[in-house]
């Protein structure tokens, strides 16, 4: 059943799109966190989780679908999504833990300052 | 008497100069040469790779690998040729000043143009075959914008001005 994940939370994004990353310095760039036409941008619920632990779960669950190598995750603060006015509801598919970033207005341009606001916060962290 | 020289068939990256009426003395034909040599030098130089050349082709591969919908295996919408051809209109509006952008392909099948500086300092302009430039900024703590322009081939006033403040010292 889904719910909302409150403020506060750690969140975290798998990029697996080299042109997602910025050259040089690990940053991650907006296009990631831009959300697809479903609206529901696909993130995991990772507070008390170690990071060997949220590794194992792309390497499980979101790895196989995208059929190619995580290049690095995107950490950030379920608060910074609800700053920007959007929401993060628990969804449980693949994975008890994955979430969707939703409340998105696809006919504005505000979306992609949204996505800028999330990119600009998220803490990249390389795979092992 | 005023000696004006246009380089005449040359394969320029502005297509050939109109010539209007040539010189015909020593020092026009001089003239002509050297401008005709500079025109060539130029269209396989550095700066013309890395202004033109370079950027045309990273358009131009984004465009061969998004053209079909669902390039991103999500939804996205196709990349159509008509996106490209104003991206690359927008790509050669901007002033020589400002930095090549990173060229990033959107789910809406837009093409955005990515300007960063450091963290909190981020420009994204986005094309479209509408011909509306959508855009979204951000210059520093509390200084943030987004919205859209009208694009009519050269690159409003409004745009310039984001830039200016996205690399003011």
């Amino acid at each position: 059943m889904a719910f909302d994940i409150p403020p506060g939370e750690a969140m975290t994004r798998f990029v697996f799109d080299s042109g997602h990353l910025r050259a040089g310095a690990p940053r991650i760039k907006y296009i990631a966190f831009l959300p697809p036409k479903s609206g529901k941008l696909s993130v995991y619920w990772v507070s008390g989780m170690p990071s060997t632990e949220i590794w194992s779960i792309c390497a499980l669950h979101v790895t196989p679908a995208k059929g190619k190598p995580v290049r690095l995750r995107g950490d950030f603060n379920s608060l910074m999504a609800y700053s920007q006015q959007l929401r993060i509801e628990v969804d449980g598919n693949p994975h008890p833990r994955h979430a969707n970033i939703v409340g998105w207005d696809a006919d504005s341009t505000k979306a992609r300052l949204q996505a800028l606001q999330l990119a600009d916060i998220a803490a990249p962290v390389t795979p092992p | 008497m005023t000696e004006v020289v246009f380089a005449e068939n040359v394969a320029s990256p502005w297509g050939a100069w109109d010539s209007s009426p040539p010189g015909v003395s020593d020092v026009a034909n001089t003239l002509r040469n050297t401008i005709t040599q500079f025109v060539r030098d130029f269209s396989v130089s550095a700066v013309w790779h890395a202004r033109d050349s370079a950027p045309n082709s990273q358009l131009i591969n984004l465009y061969r690998e998004c053209r079909l919908a669902n390039w991103d295996q999500d939804g996205a919408m196709p990349v159509t040729t008509a996106t490209l051809e104003t991206a690359m209109t927008l790509l050669h509006s901007l002033p020589t000043t400002v930095a090549v952008p990173d060229f990033l392909p959107e789910p809406s099948g837009r093409i955005g143009f990515e300007w960063f500086r450091e963290t909190g300092r981020v420009y994204v302009l986005s094309v479209g075959a509408d011909r509306q430039l959508e855009f979204a900024g951000l210059f520093g703590p509390g200084n943030e914008i987004h919205g859209r322009c009208s694009f009519a081939g050269t690159t409003p006033n409004m745009v310039l001005d984001h830039l200016k403040e996205l690399f003011r010292r």
